[in-house]
């Protein structure tokens, strides 16, 4: 039982979060008051999500309820039995979270595994599934391009970045202006090891706290010619209401250029600071907020596609669980039949001990041993029926038909 | 040479090409790492082939159809191979395995009589090894060309592909054309001199006026003029790829035309 982001408004969710507390309160209250067995806890900022393994369903189903503060049933989502296990293996592998494929969401799992662990929380079952889930997402990121795309704008400049220049360690960037998204792409860069990072603003000591933040340069907003015929790659983001950078301007910047090295021009303001005939020029690569957006909304869509592969893969992992998980529930019956029928046979050789003990010592070792060959051979082969129909709808028939039979 | 060696390298080459094919459909780098295994074997299975041929004698002062076949791709997917080690190139052999896949074409399909050049002493084979480096040297610069064009395309269209991600980056490319054209113009070019050295040796100048020999002199200046442009007035990417991309296709021009001249000396297919 859960609510995410499609599900519920962030107010409820983190009135869900607050009452829950933290994993070792979910595990206690859930295993002390509503008869859980197994219980596992996930809290992120999209979702909160308890599960739980039960005999008690409805009972169990009370104490998630009143630990997620539900007020509005709409809220929340509940997911039974094999649902539970495939929403489980599509949270992990990313296919429910805001923006599919992101990573996060598996640390995030996996941090909260290592807490219902301590919390002692984790059993068998939650032991398995969880081990099912992170499996899964492996798999599907490794045979499907669910994260392969960006989809932020300024990670998709930085992905851009790389399709033109082989490596940005020996590159310059200049940032003019101080908006949010191009800080953000000048992070991204600056991660990426990027030679220098030159910051120029009409008000200059705003280049310069930049500069002293980004450990770089400043440059006076008047040499900005100079900074593009040094730079590779230029972040525009002012507040200006015409363009700074015009095609003039890139043409004679560009004859102060070594080797007409390429240039890749992001920008990313509104109204925008680069003209578009920029874009037209020989070696010169221009985005605008636009363009990038149409990008990530193309990564975006394909992902959403991956998606569709990824849910298949998916159903093939809960198929696998489910049949691991019928096997818990036919083991004990074959166990349960084996004995029983041994027991029979000892009993037997118990009444009979009077006159099996006028047998020479090799012939009661052998009525013995033909007794418990006969045992196994009708065993046998329901055994192997059973283990054989342990993943199929019939697996639970045959198994409440043996214990009434039996009387296991 | 053996043709059950010839048919060896032809398959590998073709898995190669599927490798290569496989992996930008499917996505796969993985698959394109693969086939620039096959393809290394396939390298190894023709220089294999071509040093156990002339240590066997059968055909040492000769160099036929078959043979320039197998050396010009041998040297194409060399080099392709050696740029692997300092560039991020990989996927240049979706259009690098097709010409070596189609010169091994040419390796299993030609027959061994169709030979045209017998001559003893090095100067020959000076001039037949600098000349097919060369050429080999062009022909890589022309394909990394062709896909700085396909990649700068893609950039310029300002859509996101399926597969843009495995394409290799402009510089890169443009590295790889800028190298192959200043190391293969001066082997070329050393080539050429040589085989007109000789033509003066012999005493035969009208040899110097062969349909191969005008075509290569014409091509050559194409050539030089590229890199001047490239050197000197430091132009690349997109204006060099396009030259590079005219480059190739006058050179097969010449390659045609030079098999429909029944005298040509040059005549290898």
């Amino acid at each position: 039982m859960g609510m995410n982001h499609k599900t519920a408004a962030v107010e409820a969710r983190e009135k869900a979060a607050a009452n829950c507390h933290d994993a070792p309160t979910v595990v206690a209250r859930l295993k002390n008051d509503y008869e859980a067995r197994e219980v596992f806890y996930l809290a992120t900022c999209n979702r909160v999500e308890i599960l739980a393994v039960t005999e008690n369903v409805s009972r169990t189903k009370q104490g998630m309820q009143a630990l997620l503060a539900v007020s509005e049933e709409k809220n929340i989502y509940t997911h039974q039995g094999i649902a539970a296990v495939s929403h489980l293996l599509q949270v992990a592998a990313s296919l429910d979270s805001l923006v599919v494929g992101e990573p996060q969401i598996l640390g995030q799992m996996k941090s909260a595994y290592g807490q219902t662990i301590q919390a002692g929380g984790a059993g068998l079952i939650v032991n398995k599934l969880l081990h099912f889930a992170f499996r899964t997402a492996k798999l599907i990121r490794e045979h499907t391009r669910i994260a392969a795309n960006p989809v932020s704008i300024s990670y998709a400049a930085v992905e851009l970045a790389k399709r033109i220049f082989a490596k940005l360690s020996d590159k310059r960037v200049l940032l003019a202006g101080a908006g949010d998204m191009a800080l953000l792409a000048a992070k991204h860069l600056q991660a990426t090891g990027v030679k220098e990072m030159v910051f120029t603003n009409r008000t200059f000591p705003l280049a310069c706290d930049l500069a002293e933040s980004f450990h770089g340069r400043s440059l006076a907003f008047a040499e900005m010619t100079t900074g593009i015929a040094d730079a590779d790659i230029v972040i525009s983001s002012t507040g200006a209401s015409n363009y700074i950078i015009t095609a003039k301007m890139l043409t004679e910047a560009l004859q102060k250029r070594r080797k007409q090295r390429p240039l890749f021009i992001i920008d990313i303001a509104v109204p925008r600071d680069v003209e578009p005939a920029v874009g037209d020029i020989d070696g010169v690569y221009l985005y605008n907020i636009d363009e990038l957006q149409t990008v990530v909304d193309d990564n975006l869509a394909m992902r959403q596609e991956e998606a569709q592969k990824a849910i298949a893969m998916v159903a093939v992992e809960v198929e696998k669980f489910a049949e691991w998980l019928m096997s818990l529930e036919l083991l004990p019956t074959i166990i349960a039949l084996r004995g029983k029928i041994f027991q029979i046979v000892d009993d037997e050789l118990g009444a009979n001990k009077g006159w099996l003990a006028a047998l020479p010592a090799s012939d009661q070792e052998r009525v013995r041993h033909l007794l418990r060959a006969v045992a196994n051979k009708i065993l046998h082969s329901p055994s192997e029926k059973l283990k054989e129909e342990q993943a199929s709808d019939m697996a639970q028939g045959y198994s409440v038909i043996l214990k009434d039979l039996f009387s296991l | 040479m053996s043709d059950k060696l010839a048919y060896l390298i032809f398959l590998l080459h073709l898995a190669s090409l599927c490798g290569f094919l496989l992996a930008v459909f499917y996505q796969r780098p993985r698959l394109a790492k693969l086939a620039m295994k096959i393809m290394l074997a396939g390298l190894l299975t023709q220089a294999a082939t071509f040093t156990l041929y002339h240590w066997e004698g059968i055909s040492s002062a000769t160099f036929n159809a078959r043979e320039f076949s197998l050396v010009l791709s041998m040297f194409i997917g060399t080099l392709f191979l050696v740029f692997q080690l300092f560039t991020k190139t990989r996927l240049l052999g979706v259009l690098v395995a097709p010409v070596v896949f189609s010169l091994s074409a040419v390796t299993v399909m030609a027959r061994d009589d169709s030979f045209a050049v017998i001559a003893s002493g090095g100067y020959i084979a000076l001039h037949i090894a600098l000349t097919v480096v060369g050429e080999a040297f062009f022909i890589v610069a022309v394909l990394a060309g062709a896909l700085f064009l396909i990649q700068e395309n893609l950039i310029r269209k300002k859509r996101a592909v399926r597969f843009v991600r495995l394409l290799p980056p402009l510089d890169d490319l443009d590295r790889i054309n800028h190298i192959s054209f200043i190391s293969g113009f001066p082997l070329l070019t050393a080539g050429i001199v040589i085989g007109a050295f000789m033509v003066y040796l012999g005493g035969n100048t009208s040899l110097l006026y062969d349909i191969k020999g005008l075509w290569t002199a014409l091509a050559w200046v194409f050539y030089a003029g590229i890199l001047f442009l490239r050197v000197v007035l430091g132009w690349r990417g997109r204006k060099v790829a396009l030259l590079s991309l005219g480059a190739l296709l006058l050179l097969l021009f010449l390659f045609l035309a030079s098999m429909n001249s029944p005298h040509s000396w040059h005549r290898l297919i």
